[in-house]
């Protein structure tokens, strides 16, 4: 029963060899999964080294409270993933997070019951697994906006929760959990499911965040790190067997026990959460005004904000 | 080896494929009888070796299960004793070789108002020593944790899916939790036990009923818990290898495993047919057992492939022993054929080799030996039959030399006549007749067919000839000629036979000509002018049918230059193949295109070669008689 209990830090550095390198310290907001295989492709293909950055990528410890969010707030991670309402609410709390890359331009956040939940209304009163970490404002927003209450049940991770029967549904995305619980059932019923974007709520998710005050200290330094990464991306979308590889081998280094084919499903699904709805292409297209200002009125309604977030201080 | 030249083979051929045959029906069969029986017993085996697994790894789940059970009540009567919850953990691990750990974990704020309050027992991985530390702590906030969280839940003991021990050196373990409950029935914590799992590979390893048979178990989110590829324990379910499988069998045997069902499933693995016995374990997990159906068959196969060489070798023997016995056999046969031969090229006194048995080649040398002596005899019967007929044709043949020497061959030499006439038999003698006598300046000349063919009308024509010899030198009218033959003909004639003729006398200094014509065929008169006709005659009767008949003659006076042409009917009916006949109106036209001035000898060759060209070589049915009179 003894797990790790912090994250696994583990430094890599590439092309050691190329002269005078800015150092760049780098954290997704999850354990090592192909939902962040466009970073490792921009470090293994050398992007980041093209643009004179070593890039150290640590990773979230899976049962850690030590978040990305917690590690940039004290400095100790220059850069992170995390998803826009996420970063809203620490910008509201009071750390000034910057959105320097918008990855993610359709949300990927699902609910999966134990029973028909086509009605809204047959998730009042039900105990909802959800992570302990955060992740599930969407979900907020969906029961403010339905007039639901629902029994959280935070959990680390995993979907033995509800494998087990211990939750009568779970919080899951589309490119994580609910393709795990596909491999672990195989299958769940359409109408079991609920997809939240189809609800109104189609809120753009994961995004590269800094500091106000490092951007403003390293504009030149996050800019390449942003081209550098969005290099990594289009490289995977093109060659996703060959991302495929590389996530697998930054698993293998971080010590994840993992599948191979989940790990495919999740970057199919994470490239066509990519994909912006509006031009048909992964354009990373900022967050545009409109769904901005749409998710400062939602998230103060459902209490969620308890400020208007500036776009133009957040969005660059 | 020539097939088609040898009986032997043939026939040993023969017996080779029926024999062959019969067994094949019979091995497949025997192959299909002992194929379902088999694939029965295999299944039994396996199903066996399945229950006996699961038994077995039951007995270790319920000894955990019972070591956490029976101390449940010491916990709750000693909640106040700190050190005595940790030497719990102790004892539990201690007295349980399968338990690694054991932990007493309590609700939050519930253990005086702590927040984490788990005293934990464990056995280092590097020392084998046993250790205890209290597990909660901000960074491990155990209530959120499966193990904790699940089975308080639940309201029941939950037994974990397996998982790596991340302080373990990634060894496999799983832990049983129980929810401890106050007498109000409130659950206050969990009591657990982790056992490792690494003795499953092993042990899940050495279960093999077949040769490459396999055990796979997972749990209830349908991990492997082992496999025999171990990347895929924890790491992959049973529908991640489904999902990349043709057919949806073993997507359906992972629900129905996952469901907790008992059974047995047949499908592809790989391409080779293999069916899995599964059966659920107590706590909530699956196990299986994959066999091949090659590995089960393939004790049968070497069997069968042993008899398949064996009946091989069998019906080779076989072969060659028939062909020789049946070459031995019917060597008797291959006697008698060259005995045949023999006889067939002309030696009719060649031995037949004797049998000595009684059977069918007993009968065939009795019917060739009967064959050999029938031929002989007829033989020798053809002999004389040739013999006599040799005779006859030889009589027929001086026979015919007669009668031809009985026509005159010396046709006047005169200047103002010319005159030709030629007798064709259909056989060798024949009953057409012709005659002429010239004194002074008198023709006397007649054309005869006699009735019938053959002797008897070579006869009758030879008595009518006479006849008219005899009868027209008494210088007589024609008709008194024609009368007085037609009498003597009519005397004694017991067969009725007759002759058709047509006799005239033409005066060679006036050209006056009188005729008489006895049911004769109309002659053909050519005139100078070479115009052709028929000559207009009274028909009468043919002479010898009718005594004291009355005939008459007749006169016509011919033009110089006038040709006449007298025949039998032998010209007009000359048929070609498909009876069609040459008939009066083709040797009119044949009359109408010859010259005038052609010599009688010519015109009568002319007419023979005309008629033969027409028949076309078609066989010669009557007598052909031509004479040709030139009255220059």
């Amino acid at each position: 029963m003894k797990r790790l209990l912090t994250a696994a830090a583990f430094l890599l550095f590439a092309f050691a060899s190329l002269p005078a390198q800015e150092v760049i310290t780098f954290m997704p907001q999850w354990l090592p999964q192909t939902q962040f295989a466009g970073y490792y492709v921009a470090l293994e293909k050398g992007f980041y080294a093209e643009e004179g950055l070593d890039v150290i990528i640590d990773h979230f410890g899976g049962s850690s409270t030590e978040t990305a969010l917690a590690k940039i707030e004290h400095r100790q991670i220059d850069i992170i993933t995390t998803q826009l309402i996420s970063a809203m609410i620490e910008r509201d709390k009071g750390m000034r997070l910057v959105n320097v890359l918008q990855t993610s331009q359709v949300n990927g956040l699902m609910c999966a019951a134990h029973f028909p939940v086509k009605d809204p209304q047959a998730l009042n009163g039900a105990r909802v697994g959800r992570w302990k970490v955060g992740f599930g404002e969407v979900c907020d927003l969906f029961c403010y906006k339905n007039q639901l209450q629902v029994n959280w049940i935070p959990y680390i991770q995993g979907i033995n929760l509800y494998v087990a029967g211990a939750v009568d549904a779970l919080l899951c995305y589309s490119y994580s959990e609910y393709l795990q619980l596909v491999m672990a059932t195989g299958g769940i019923p359409e109408d079991y499911l609920i997809r939240f974007s189809e609800f109104g709520l189609d809120f753009p998710e994961d995004g590269l965040y800094v500091t106000e005050k490092y951007y403003k200290d390293n504009k030149e330094k996050v800019d390449k790190f942003v081209r550098a990464s969005r290099r990594g991306w289009d490289y995977a979308r093109e060659h996703r067997e060959e991302a495929l590889e590389i996530s697998l081998k930054m698993m293998n280094d971080f010590n994840v026990a993992t599948s191979r084919k989940l790990q495919e499903m999740m970057l199919d699904e994470v490239l066509r959460l990519q994909v912006n709805p509006v031009t048909g292409v992964a354009d990373f297209a900022p967050v545009s005004r409109g769904v901005f200002d749409a998710l400062n009125v939602s998230l103060q309604e459902a209490g969620i904000l308890k400020s208007t977030i500036q776009y133009e201080e957040m969005i660059r | 080896m020539n097939w088609q030249k040898s009986f032997s083979s043939r026939l040993s051929l023969f017996v080779l494929l029926i024999a062959s045959g019969l067994m094949l029906g019979v091995a497949i069969l025997l192959g299909l009888f002992s194929s379902s029986s088999i694939r029965q017993v295999s299944r039994n085996m396996a199903q066996q070796h399945l229950n006996r697994s699961i038994l077995e790894i039951e007995q270790v789940i319920t000894e955990v299960e019972r070591a956490v059970d029976n101390l449940d009540w010491v916990v709750l009567q000693n909640l106040d004793d700190e050190k005595f919850l940790y030497q719990v953990t102790r004892e539990i691990v201690q007295a349980n070789p399968n338990i690694v750990g054991s932990a007493i974990a309590f609700e939050p704020g519930y253990y005086k108002g702590r927040k984490y309050f788990s005293p934990y027992s464990y056995i280092g991985d590097q020392t084998h020593e046993l250790r205890s530390i209290q597990l909660g702590n901000e960074d491990y906030d155990y209530p959120t944790l499966d193990w904790y969280q699940i089975p308080k839940l639940l309201g029941k003991p939950y037994w974990s899916e397996p998982y790596y021990d991340d302080g373990g050196g990634g060894q496999r373990m799983s832990t049983y939790s129980m929810p401890l409950k106050d007498e109000d029935g409130k659950i206050i914590g969990i009591m657990t036990a982790d056992i490792s799992l690494d003795w499953l590979s092993d042990w899940v390893n050495s279960i093999r009923p077949y040769r490459n048979s396999f055990t796979m178990m997972i749990g209830r989110n349908g991990s492997f818990i082992a496999h025999p590829d171990s990347t895929k324990v924890l790491n992959e379910t049973i529908f991640t290898v489904a999902m990349d499988l043709p057919d949806t069998t073993a997507f359906q045997l992972g629900k129905d495993m996952l469901a907790g069902k008992r059974g047995m499933q047949r499908f592809s693995l790989n391409g080779k047919d293999s069916f899995m016995v599964y059966g659920p374990i107590s706590n909530g997990w699956s196990m299986g057992i994959v066999n091949l159906y090659g590995d089960i068959f393939s004790s049968v196969r070497r069997f069968n492939m042993f008899l398949v060489i064996t009946l091989l070798l069998g019906l080779i023997g076989m072969f060659i022993g028939c062909r020789n016995m049946i070459r031995r056999l019917t060597m008797p046969i291959v006697e008698f054929t060259n005995s045949a031969m023999t006889i067939a090229k002309g030696n009719f006194q060649a031995m037949i080799p004797e049998v000595e048995t009684q059977d069918e080649l007993k009968k065939l040398r009795d019917s060739l030996d009967y064959m050999q002596r029938s031929i002989n005899e007829y033989i020798g019967e053809l002999k004389t039959t040739t013999a006599s007929n040799e005779r006859y044709e030889s009589e027929l043949n001086i026979a015919r030399e007669i009668q031809m020497s009985m026509l005159p061959q010396n046709f006047p030499q005169r200047e103002d006549c010319s005159l030709f006439a030629m007798v064709q038999p259909a056989k060798e003698v024949g009953g057409d007749l012709y005659d002429f006598v010239d004194v002074g300046d008198s023709l006397f000349f007649l054309v005869g067919d006699v009735s019938g063919k053959g002797v008897p009308a070579a006869l009758f024509m030879a008595i009518a000839r006479a006849a008219f010899r005899f009868i027209g030198a008494l210088g007589l009218p024609m008709r008194e000629v024609v009368r007085r033959v037609n009498d003597c003909l009519c005397d004694g004639n017991t067969n009725e036979m007759f002759v058709t003729l047509f006799a005239a006398c033409l005066d060679l200094k006036t050209g006056d000509m009188v005729y008489c014509n006895a049911g004769h065929n109309p002659i053909v008169l050519i005139g100078p002018d070479g115009k052709s006709s028929f000559l207009q005659a009274k028909p009468n009767l043919a002479a010898g049918l009718f005594e004291g008949f009355p005939y008459e003659d007749e006169q016509i006076h011919l033009e110089r230059g006038t040709r006449l042409v007298l025949y039998t009917d032998g010209v007009t009916e000359a048929e070609r193949s498909d009876k069609v006949q040459y008939g009066e109106e083709k040797l009119l036209k044949w009359a109408a295109g010859l010259n005038p001035l052609t010599s009688s000898h010519a015109a009568v060759q002319d007419l023979f070669a005309h008629v033969k060209k027409f028949t076309a070589g078609a066989d010669q049915n009557d007598d052909i008689t031509i004479m040709s009179l030139l009255w220059k």
